[in-house]
């Protein structure tokens, strides 16, 4: 059976990896036959949208707020969008079956993380760079104690088949302050690929084509934090978030939002 | 001419006016992402049916980086 992909797309990264057919115009079917050279046949390509964050409602296969070649792959009449208010993906996948959960957990149980990781899907980064990290991370961080970051719960409407369900989301975010928040990716990009977690097909410039086993990723990314409990993020990051925990156990939502 | 034809597709595809943007940052644009960059890119080189060199294309990033191209 062939291997299905969790996607994201960086299309220039592809330009540079595949100049020579960078020719025609139309640059839907220039995806489709990387596609085709890559041998990849089933995708779920990320559509995120933030609407649900911000201003609390969404919708089924709402637009994604990526990248063009996301909108265009989107309204393939071949695509149907996964469930998650936030995190949500189209997918070519005929074995995908929609299901509204009204307690949602970004990356938890019901996610399409969780079932690609029981399904043996993998991840491909299709021309992304050292500095591109992707939601991937978050999947792994259900897996350990995260300091860095804390739980939120977000409530809003999602709308299906013309019916509003209200969802209660309940997501992991970075504190709400104007210091310093970020994964250091290009440490982290740097390590996946020389420790061979990151399968490397093809690279040019600094940009990449490359896959990994979600399953090795997240056990890689466990692995890191049990040495240092602070590994995915970025220095400037650690050092106030350091000052700030000397007493406490780890970042809470009391300490930044009433 | 070639700067001309330049600004006129960056001001499509960025639907930007050039003359109070040229020095703006690409990403700080609310249109701009990788493939309107491919888009844009491969508008450039159909002026004169020339590849541009990737290591010039590394370059860019504010709006005036493109005139030069």
């Amino acid at each position: 059976m062939k291997k299905k992909y969790l996607c994201h797309v960086d299309f220039f990264g592809l330009y540079n990896i595949f100049s020579n057919k960078f020719e025609k115009k139309n640059l839907k079917n220039i995806f489709n036959e990387i596609l085709e050279e890559l041998e990849i046949e089933t995708i779920y390509l990320a559509t995120f949208n933030y609407d649900f964050l911000r201003i609390g409602k969404t919708k089924y296969g709402a637009k994604s707020q990526l990248n063009e070649i996301t909108r265009i792959i989107q309204k393939q009449k071949s695509f149907k969008h996964t469930f998650d208010p936030v995190f949500s993906f189209c997918t070519n996948d005929k074995d995908y079956k929609i299901k509204i959960i009204k307690n949602f957990e970004s990356f938890g149980e019901d996610s399409l993380y969780n079932y690609a990781l029981k399904n043996n899907m993998e991840y491909l980064h299709l021309g992304t760079n050292h500095d591109f990290i992707s939601t991937g991370i978050h999947f792994a961080e259900k897996f350990f104690d995260v300091k860095y970051r804390y739980k939120k719960r977000f409530i809003g409407n999602y709308k299906f088949k013309n019916k509003n369900n209200k969802i209660i989301y309940n997501h992991t975010v970075w504190p709400m302050t104007k210091k310093f928040c970020r994964y250091d990716a290009k440490k982290i990009n740097n390590d996946l690929i020389k420790d061979g977690v990151w399968d490397v097909l093809k690279s040019k410039n600094g940009f990449y084509i490359k896959k990994s086993k979600i399953k090795v990723f997240n056990n890689y990314i466990k692995e890191k934090v049990k040495n240092d409990p602070f590994y995915p993020v970025h220095k400037k990051t650690q050092t106030w978030m350091k000052k700030f925990l000397k007493d406490k156990k780890r970042i809470s939502l009391e300490n930044f939002e009433n | 001419m070639r700067e001309k034809k330049i600004q006129s597709i960056l001001e499509k595809n960025l639907n930007v006016k050039l003359n109070k943007n040229k020095n703006v940052k690409l990403t700080e644009l609310k249109n701009y992402d990788s493939f309107t960059l491919v888009k844009i890119i491969m508008e450039i080189e159909s002026i004169d049916k020339k590849k541009i060199p990737l290591n010039k294309l590394n370059k860019i990033f504010k709006i005036k980086d493109f005139l030069k191209l």
